[in-house]
């Protein structure tokens, strides 16, 4: 309905800098916490979080209805990354901006398997696949990036921006302008 | 005159012959030189493939216990001692392992060797340092080797090169094999004579005097008859190739081509191998005594097999070995120790080089699709894999102790019972285990991948999820009361519930989760059987199925791995992953030819998905798997299906945690039926060999279109928190009860504990 009539001033930059860079989208968006980051380095343990810890116990701040009285779970993602998972994305960025996209591709994999929950790893892992040029599989992969950060608007809408990108450079504007009406709710 | 003409012509006649000989001779000579030439210039093996499991990755904060570690160290053949010098040595104590890694040249970069501390607590890897004191954010250890894929002549063999022989070894060949090696053009007249002797004196031909070089010609060019032409032939042939190749060249050969031992059909060729063959080792690593042995074996591999025959093998080493001492190779107080040792052959069980034949099985079938026969078996190509050998080591303990008190629980009927296993990493797609059957190391039939068996109640979630992606909600009743179907061809189709009795009017996701044949086959017929299968086909299961009623219930057969690859996608939110064995394939320098990568499809929506996830945690919860948490610790959240076939021929559970998910079958090989459910048998093995892991629970964050409304248990409408027996049930917003229960007169009618710690836990 309204995205048909809808014309995101975003998307027209980012048709912009489409036609100048590839899939290089991904260092302009600034790292999104949703909780503090540590100061310091993250402690040797950060993984082995129990349980309590890891499902929240508070309220989701984003739902959309409030008034409803029982609320939807909603996981507080451990943005903590762990020293070597932070050695695998640095090292996944670097391959990435000298154009070896397979080693990055996969030194990702190797991320994910250590943080399969971290949002950057599918988010780097669909620019690569980008830059790939295998434009459904980034689509996928950030799909499923989406899925692991249901209820984080600012991850939804980072994604669905990226979603956006790679619709742009598959060559699919219709289905990038839905995109982007999708990160405008967030 | 005539005999003057006869003699001129006999003269000439014999002159011809004469030239004819020689240029017989000549040209036979020319067709061995080219035939040497052309046979140690080309492929001279054919290699057979490598196939290695994933490599460990140690970093700080891994879920990794010192037991884990020394599992895996195991498989690589370190050496446990009480100081760390060498690469391929470990030390453990208290929560520490000290161990020294020998490196791996891996296609994105090199791991390169080195001495590190390990720190462990709680089932964690909590800190890794260098020897020097610096933190190490993360590294490699080598990949363990698990197999090969072998030519028809079943040769196998590890090639090396002359450097990376150790000294010790070529020295105690020549000094028991060939004291002239490095004089003589390829034979021994001194050898031949002394050979000659002891054959007249034994009246026939028991001894060749051969050099290494003759050696190697016999094997590498010849027959393995001991005849006299075989002989003659060895020695022009020796010549030409000491003529063309130098000493270096030849001996780097023959310890490439010797044979040392026979396991089975495979035949152990060459050094590098029998290191890794007797004592799961890298050749560099071994003792003098060790590379004694090896020298020793070369005599008669048979004959001094030291697993066999360990008297006769220790007394060929330490002949080598006081050979090797008189030659003044080895010092007396080496000499000393050395033929002291114990033969420390490795037990061939220990071996991880065919310990998987299941997994390999599985590893060769996705090769095929990509690379020719010939080309896995000769050109020494590498695959890396997924196998873990610690999942798969505990999964193969937990199967098979199952089966082993199932049969001493029920006796005889069951002396035959046989189970399969397939374990995946659910974030991945990436297959980590997989047996076979009961006896994990034998190569015979693989049952993970060639059984079809009636799943039973492992296809229920193929039902509800078109259920709640048709409208239906959690909270829907269902229809439990018995009915009768009269087939197209006249059968009649009468479903029961496991405890004969009908439920009436159940809620849907009750329903599921305590898995209810009648409302099921009811809801099933009603959705319609093609939009059941094409659940089941999206859900990743590519076989066709027949829209029989039946199939509402399990009656058609899947494999373990096509179920694995079904409860992947319910495991993964939607997203349809192929399972993966293999992750690169690289040529024998290490050049890539091609990668597996992580793959996904979504085919089922976020929302739906979501429903039956809960449905699937209901069932670990409070339903028929509930026996799960009598052993896991309550914060760990699975989720997960029993399936029991037709008369109980069939043993199932499937089911996932965060990041483990494991299948398991049980049942008889001639289809009787077993004395026990999927509740009391698979699903046993299942929560054996999870609580043996380091689990993350599953946690699904709910889609933004998924609220948790409080419901009465009793009417399945709105109730209020307060209300005794409420419980919390996800709806897709807009699909939900809307009449409010009145929740007073349901008070103490409910069978259901009040409002589950896990759903407290999980859904606040």
């Amino acid at each position: 309905m309204i995205e048909t009539t809808l014309i995101p001033r975003r998307l027209l930059t980012s048709a912009l800098l489409v036609t100048i860079s590839a899939c290089s989208f991904a260092p302009t968006t600034p790292p999104l916490v949703e909780i503090e980051i540590p100061s310091e380095p993250a402690p040797a343990v950060s993984i082995p979080v129990p349980e309590s810890a890891v499902i929240s116990e508070l309220p989701n701040q984003d739902a959309i209805n409030p008034t409803v009285v029982p609320v939807s779970p909603t996981v507080i993602v451990n943005n903590q990354q762990s020293p070597a998972v932070v050695a695998l994305l640095n090292s996944a960025d670097a391959a990435q901006q000298k154009g070896n996209f397979k080693f990055a591709q996969t030194t990702l994999q190797r991320a994910q398997r250590i943080a399969p929950k971290d949002p950057d790893v599918y988010y780097k892992l669909a620019v690569t696949h980008c830059n790939l040029e295998d434009y459904r599989l980034a689509e996928q992969v950030a799909l499923k990036g989406i899925s692991i950060v249901q209820g984080q608007t600012k991850e939804l809408r980072r994604f669905w921006l990226l979603i956006a990108d790679i619709r742009m450079q598959s060559g699919d504007i219709v289905a990038a302008e839905k995109a982007e009406h999708m990160a405008s709710r967030y | 005159m005539n005999s003057i003409r006869l003699r001129r012509r006999f003269s000439g006649f014999a002159t011809k012959l004469f030239l004819s000989l020689l240029l017989i001779g000549a040209l036979g000579l020319l067709y061995l030189d080219n035939h040497i030439r052309e046979q140690f210039e080309g492929k001279r093996w054919a290699v057979p493939a490598k196939v290695y499991a994933r490599p460990l990755e140690l970093y700080a904060g891994s879920p990794l216990t010192l037991e884990e570690l020394r599992i895996e160290l195991q498989g690589l053949g370190y050496q446990f001692v009480r100081k760390v010098t060498l690469p391929g040595q470990a030390t453990f104590f208290n929560a520490k392992a000290i161990i020294h890694t020998r490196g791996f040249e891996f296609t994105d970069g090199l791991e390169s060797s080195q001495r590190l501390i390990l720190d462990f607590s709680n089932g964690f890897l909590n800190n890794i340092s260098s020897a020097q004191g610096q933190a190490i954010p993360l590294l490699r250890l080598e990949p363990v080797l698990i197999g090969g894929i072998y030519p028809l002549n079943n040769e196998d063999r590890d090639l090396i090169q002359l450097k990376d022989a150790p000294d010790a070894l070529i020295q105690a060949l020549i000094a028991i094999e060939d004291r002239g090696f490095y004089q003589h053009h390829g034979i021994s007249l001194r050898g031949i004579s002394r050979a000659m002797v002891a054959n007249v004196k034994a009246g026939r031909f028991i001894q060749g005097g051969s050099t290494l070089t003759q050696q190697l010609i016999k094997n590498f060019y010849l027959s393995s008859e001991r005849t006299l032409a075989r002989k003659l032939l060895e020695i022009p042939m020796a010549l030409l190739l000491e003529l063309h190749y130098s000493k270096d060249e030849i001996l780097e050969a023959y310890l490439n081509e010797v044979y040392v031992g026979q396991e089975g059909a495979r035949a152990i060729h060459g050094f590098g191998l029998a290191a890794q063959y007797y004592f799961a080792q890298p050749l560099q690593e071994l003792k003098p005594d060790q590379l004694g042995l090896l020298a020793g074996l070369v005599k008669g591999p048979s004959y001094y097999e030291p697993r066999r025959h360990p008297q006769r093998a220790e007394g060929r080493r330490n002949l080598v070995l006081k050979v090797m001492h008189e030659q003044g190779v080895l010092e007396e107080t080496d000499y000393n120790k050395a033929r002291t040792r114990p033969l420390g052959v490795v037990k061939q069980a220990s071996l991880l080089k065919g310990a998987y034949p299941a997994y390999l099985d599985l590893v060769k079938r996705q090769l095929r699709q990509d690379y020719p026969d010939d080309a896995l078996s000769s050109e020494g190509l590498r695959v890396f894999t997924n196998l873990n050998p610690i999942a798969q080591n505990k999964a193969e303990a937990a199967l098979t102790k199952t089966i082993s008190s199932l049969e001493k629980r029920h006796g005889e009927q069951l002396a035959e019972l046989q189970g399969s296993m397939v374990v995946t990493n659910p974030q991945t797609g990436e297959v980590i285990a997989v047996i076979g059957g009961r006896e994990t190391r034998y190569q015979g039939f693989n049952r993970a991948l060639d059984t079809l068996r009636p799943i039973g109640s492992l296809i229920k979630p193929a039902v509800y999820l078109t259920a709640v992606e048709q409208g239906y909600h959690l909270a829907s009743i269902l229809d439990d009361s018995p009915f009768k179907l009269t087939m197209p061809n006249g059968q009649i189709w009468q479903p029961e519930n496991f405890d004969h009795q009908s439920h009436e009017h159940v809620k849907l996701h009750q329903a599921m989760a305590r898995s209810y044949n009648l409302s099921t086959a009811r809801l099933g017929m009603d959705l319609g059987l093609d939009n059941v299968i094409d659940t089941l086909h999206r859900l990743g299961v590519v076989r066709e199925f027949n829209a029989y009623p039946s199939l509402l219930l399990g009656a058609q057969g899947l494999s373990p791995l096509e179920v694995a690859k079904m409860y992947q996608t319910m495991a993964s939110n939607g997203f349809q992953m192929p399972l993966r064995a293999i992750r690169q394939v690289t040529d024998s320098t290490g050049q890539e030819l091609s990668r597996y990568p992580f793959e996904l499809e979504q085919t089922i929506d976020n929302d739906s998905m979501h429903l039956l996830q809960y449905m699937l945690q209901e069932t670990t919860r409070t339903g028929t798997a509930r026996s799960i948490y009598n052993h896991l610790p309550a914060a760990i959240n699975v989720a997960g299906k029993t399936g029991t076939s037709d008369l109980q021929r069939d043993s199932w559970f499937a089911g996932f945690a965060g990041n483990r998910l494991a299948v398991v079958w049980l049942g008889l090989d001639n289809n009787d039926p077993v004395p026990f459910t999927g509740s009391s048998g698979a699903l046993r093995a299942w929560t054996d060999y999870m609580v043996h892991e380091t689990l993350d629970p599953f946690i699904a964050p709910a889609p933004e279109e998924i609220e948790y409304l409080w419901i009465d248990q009793e009417t399945g409408l709105l109730a209020d928190a307060q209300c005794p027996g409420a419980q919390q049930l996800p709806f897709i917003i807009g699909n939900s009860p809307t009449e409010q229960a009145n929740c007073g007169f349901s008070l103490g009618n409910d069978p259901l504990p009040i409002l589950d710690n896990w759903m407290k836990r999980w859904f606040q």
